[in-house]
Parts: C-alpha cells; structure tokens; sequence
C-alpha cells in the first residue's frame, strides 16, 4: 500500500497520453481548483466514471481533550465526502459477494449485529491455550485476560441508546478489573516468581470464597434470563481465575458469563427503556376535551375573519402586554366562538411567541440573518432538498424555499435548468428558527401539501403534518379548506409541534 | 457542480478548447484509477487522500428480513479531505 503523490500521476499521465509536462501540470492544478470552487459554490461536485464530492454539515459538540481530560467544544464544520461512481467501487472490489444470511443456531440470543459474542468467545477460547503452554503461566495469562478485557469494553456495548448509563454502571468492576491485571503484570515483570506468588494471594484475597460459578460447564452462553444487576460475582470469579493458571478453561469460562451478563444487561436495560417511552408520549398530549377550559386568542393579522379560526393556547406563560392583548382578542373571539375551530398547541413553550409576530414579520437587519436572501440559477441536478441543504444546512426547510418561488415553481420535486428562483433569508440557524421562519416553511409545507394533493400521491399528508410542526397556526388557518378524513385528522391531532 | 461545468471551468481557465479539457480531466481521473487499482492510495497535496481500506468480515442486520447476515470481506475507496480543503469548506459554518 504505498502512496502516490501528485507527481507520479503527472508522470504518468505524460507517459500515456502523451501530452507536453506544463499543460499537464497546469491542468492537474486547475482540476483540484476547479473541484474545490464547485464544493464552496453548490456543495456537490460531480465527476463521471469517477465519484461524488458532496459537503455534509457536521453540529457543534462536546468533545474531550484526552490529554487533559477538559471538555472543548468542537466547533460546526462540514466534512467532504466522497462517494465513488459505480465503475470504481466495481474497480476497487470487482466480486461482489452478496451478504450470507447465518443460521440461526449460530446466531446467539441477541439479535443485534452489533453484539460480537461468538468471536469474542472464539478468541477467548484460542488465546487462552498458548498462555498455556509457556513456561510462565500465571503472567501470560494475565496479559491474554487483560487484552480481552480491554476488547471486551468497547465490543459489548450493543444499544447506543443505553451506552452511557450501561458504561457507567457496567464499566466500573470492569476497569477495577483490568487496573488489577495491569498491577499483577508490572510486578511480574519486575521479578517473576516471588512477586507472582504475592500476586496471587492478593488476587485470591480479593475475593477468598469460592463461586459457584466456577464449578459450572458453559458451553453455550446462558443469555437473557440472568438479571443485570448480578454482574459483580462473575467479575469476582474472573479476578480469581487467574490465580488457578493451570486450568485455563475456568477462566474462560467467566468471561463468557461476564460477556452474557454484560449483554443480558444492555438488552434489560433498553427493553425497559422503550418500554417506557408510549407513556411518555401518552401523557404529554393533551386531551382534546380540553379545549373549551382554555383562553382563547385569535390571530387577527393572520386569519381572515370569513374563516375565523381560533387558536387556543395555555394561559400560564403570557407575560402583561400579552395579556393585553389576549383580552382584547377574547372579545373578538367570543363572537366566532360558535364557528370557531380551535386546537391546542401542546408545547408550553411556544407560548412565549406573540401572535402578532407571525402576522408581520419581525425585521431583522440583514446582519442578523442566518442566510441572507439570494437569487439562484437552477443547475442541472439541483433540487429543493439539495438547495436547502447546502445553504439552510437542513434539507428539511426545502418548503421555504418553495414557498417564496410559487410563481416560478411549477412542481416542487422538478426544477427547471437555467430558471431563477429566490432563495429566502432564514432568520435563525435550523435549530433555532423564528417564529417568521417557522411560519414560512409551514405554509411552504401547505403548498406542498396542497400540491401533492392535487397530483394524488397518497402520502401527502406528510406535508401537512409536517407543516403543524413546524407551524400549528398555519394549519388551523387552512383547516377549513381542506377536506379530510376523519383518519387524517386523526393523524394531525397526534402530530405535535417541533419543541424549539 | 456537474462534469459539463467542471470541463467548462476548466477550459476558461487553461485557455483549451472543452474538447481538449475534458480528455485532461479524463487522463487524470483515469490516472487516480489505475493507481488506485494497484491499491495504492493517491495523495493529492492540499485536497485529500485516496485510499483503500480493507474492510473485515463483519454481521450486519438486514432490516427488510429482519435477519441477521454475515457480510464478507471487502475493500471500498475511502477520501480523506485535507485540513485545508477541511478548513476552506468549514469557514463560517463555525462562526456562529
């Protein structure tokens, strides 16, 4: 695998296609250039028979220096990627051999693809009898016990979801563990056979009574019946196992329960977690009969009055002036009451947000703006998505877009090459729109909606649910408008709006 | 960006024809791939890497069957972006 610089392939390209040096070395600048310019400009660069060049954003995060061990914040970037053309991945790997399904007595009893088990049961099982065989028994094996236990660590974490209170919970007898086995080889190294002797006593008086695991024969791993909250015993009788260094299969019978406890625990553990969630979901939308308690506002800037769709919100969180405000809607309200459709927006915080905002728009100055607005020449390969992702940094906000170009969009899904469309100013980044962004993409999703409709795609509810997302106000104005079915509406009154 | 654009770019700026800035852009990919193909990896200054990675045989989850499958060995192209392209594409996405 030796590495080629821009050089040899300049050589190379003079050598077969016989073209003069300069031009060539001229031109393989000019093509990375080119490329980079084509990223910075439109995001995605490609190139045929060759491969993709595409600009991902990556967020903010925490990270840990490991040197010093302080938390830093890793700033947003964008990453490049490079997804390669189908001719060059079926250069690089001309046999595709397509994924064998494993039997499934093979296959142990977690399903997840992460859980490694049966190769970690296989290296435990072959690494042990070479320890075996050397002259010094009792270190080898506590090198080959400390290597799997540190392979064990990061294998045998097979929910994501649950990893940091199963690292916590999990890794602390497993860390005691290894720092043991480490302290055991240091001293051994010093002298061999007088420090062993200490080392074992002190391993054995770690834990002097004998488990009953140790007695057991495991060949198969007894997976999801044993309780998570066990695991320390085995991890007992895996600190001993080294002191009995002849019979080797003791201990490598202990990793095997500690690597069936480990992922017995992580199954628990998110089984209950998801277990958990319905009710969480249950408990926070609010029950529709609700409604009539709860003040009443109108957004009088917004609906127009034939329609008079009222929006009711909690009363908690509105401050004086919109209290105010919320009285002097009230009288409106009261007269359309009648009429009045109202909904609740479950989200309390959303509150905050007078109503007045979305009627007329907050003017920001244009150094505030996350994005400020341009005009965009459609290029071939370009869609609402891509435009989106590439100047919003969240395709989901394509419908913004689409909202501000109605008269040169005919279809949302198809964009015509060398038209110019307006590519709206977004207010705030994508997690933190205002609530004037946040209204423009939910009457963007509306249109959608209304699109979709109207050429009959079946899933075109979608639009609409994602429009009360982002939008509930938007929804409620058209409501009456739109036609649906009692499972669609259904479906919009489980919908919530976007937590901001 | 499309090949089309990158030829037509690439032609203003070397001063040839398209013609003739296609089949350099062509002789230079073609290039990338023939080392590429002997399992070099190509590293191109102040853009990125091209490399081969070998990737182990691995169990993978196919959620269309709901099985478990055991994927074979293979190698696939991996790009690496330099720090300074990093750099280049990353400025003002941090400044917020």
């Amino acid at each position: 695998m030796s590495k080629i610089f821009g050089q040899a392939l300049l050589d190379d390209m003079v050598r077969t296609e016989a073209l003069p040096m300069p031009l060539v070395k001229q031109a393989a600048k000019e093509i990375l250039v080119v490329i980079r310019e084509g990223l910075l400009r439109d995001g995605v660069v490609k190139v045929s028979n060759f491969g993709t060049f595409r600009l991902k954003p990556v967020a903010a995060r925490q990270g840990i220096n490991p040197q010093t061990g302080e938390t830093i914040t890793i700033p947003a970037q964008q990453r490049v990627i490079f997804s390669p053309s189908k001719a060059l991945r079926d250069l690089i790997q001309p046999v595709h051999q397509p994924p064998q399904p494993i039997e499934p007595d093979t296959v142990s009893a977690t399903p997840r693809p992460q859980d490694k088990t049966p190769e970690i049961q296989e290296k435990s099982t072959t690494s042990h009898p070479a320890g075996d065989n050397t002259a010094s028994t009792a270190p080898s094996l506590l090198v080959a016990s400390h290597e799997v236990t540190a392979k064990l660590v990061p294998a045998s974490i097979p929910a994501p979801e649950s990893e940091p209170q199963e690292a916590a919970s999990e890794s602390v007898p497993l860390e005691i563990e290894s720092e043991d086995s480490l302290a055991v080889r240091k001293e051994t190294e010093d002298s061999q056979q007088e420090e062993q002797e200490k080392a074992r006593s002190g391993s054995r008086s770690h834990e002097p009574d004998e488990h009953p695991l140790r007695g057991e024969s495991l060949p198969e791993i007894p997976m999801p019946m044993v309780n998570p909250h066990d695991s320390e015993p085995p991890v007992d009788a895996h600190t001993e196992a080294p002191s009995r260094s002849n019979s080797s299969y003791y201990l490598s019978a202990a990793m095997l329960v500690l690597v069936a406890l480990i992922s017995a625990g992580m199954l628990y553990e998110s089984s209950t977690e998801t277990s958990d969630r319905p009710h969480e979901a249950a408990n926070t939308v609010p029950p529709p009969t609700t409604l009539a308690a709860a003040p009443v506002t109108t957004e009088s800037q917004l609906t127009d009055i034939a329609t008079s769709v009222a929006v009711v919100r909690p009363a908690s969180g509105s401050d004086d002036t919109q209290g105010q405000q919320n009285h002097a809607s009230l009288m409106v309200a009261a007269k359309d009451q009648a009429t009045a459709v109202a909904a609740v927006t479950p989200e309390s915080h959303t509150e905050s947000l007078s109503e007045t905002e979305f009627g007329s728009p907050v003017h920001v100055g244009a150094a505030d703006y996350f994005f400020t607005e341009q005009a965009h020449e459609i290029i071939d390969g370009e869609s609402l998505w891509r435009l989106a992702r590439h100047h919003y940094r969240d395709p989901l906000l394509w419908p913004h877009i689409y909202q501000a170009n109605t008269a040169f969009i005919d279809n949302p899904d198809h964009l015509l090459v060398g038209s110019t469309i307006t590519i709206p100013g977004l207010q705030g980044p994508p997690d933190r729109l205002t609530p004037h962004d946040r209204h423009q993409i939910a009457e963007g999703y509306y249109l959608a909606y209304l699109h979709y409709k109207r050429i009959g795609r079946e899933d075109a509810l979608f639009a609409l649910l994602e429009a009360k997302r982002y939008d509930n106000s938007v929804v409620e104005k058209y409501r009456s408008r739109m036609q649906l079915s009692q499972a669609e509406e259904l479906q919009l009154a489980v919908q919530q709006t976007m937590p901001f | 960006m499309t090949t089309a654009e990158l030829t037509k770019a690439l032609a203003e700026r070397l001063g040839v024809s398209q013609r003739q800035a296609r089949m350099l852009l062509d002789a230079y990919v073609c290039s990338i791939k023939r080392h590429l193909d002997k399992k070099h990896s190509v590293v191109l200054r102040n853009f990125g890497t091209f490399s081969i990675k070998e990737v182990a045989e691995k169990r993978g989850y196919v959620p269309a069957k709901q099985s478990i499958c055991l994927i074979p060995a293979h190698s696939k192209l991996t790009f690496k972006a330099a720090k300074k392209l990093r750099d280049e594409v990353s400025k003002g996405v941090s400044d917020e």
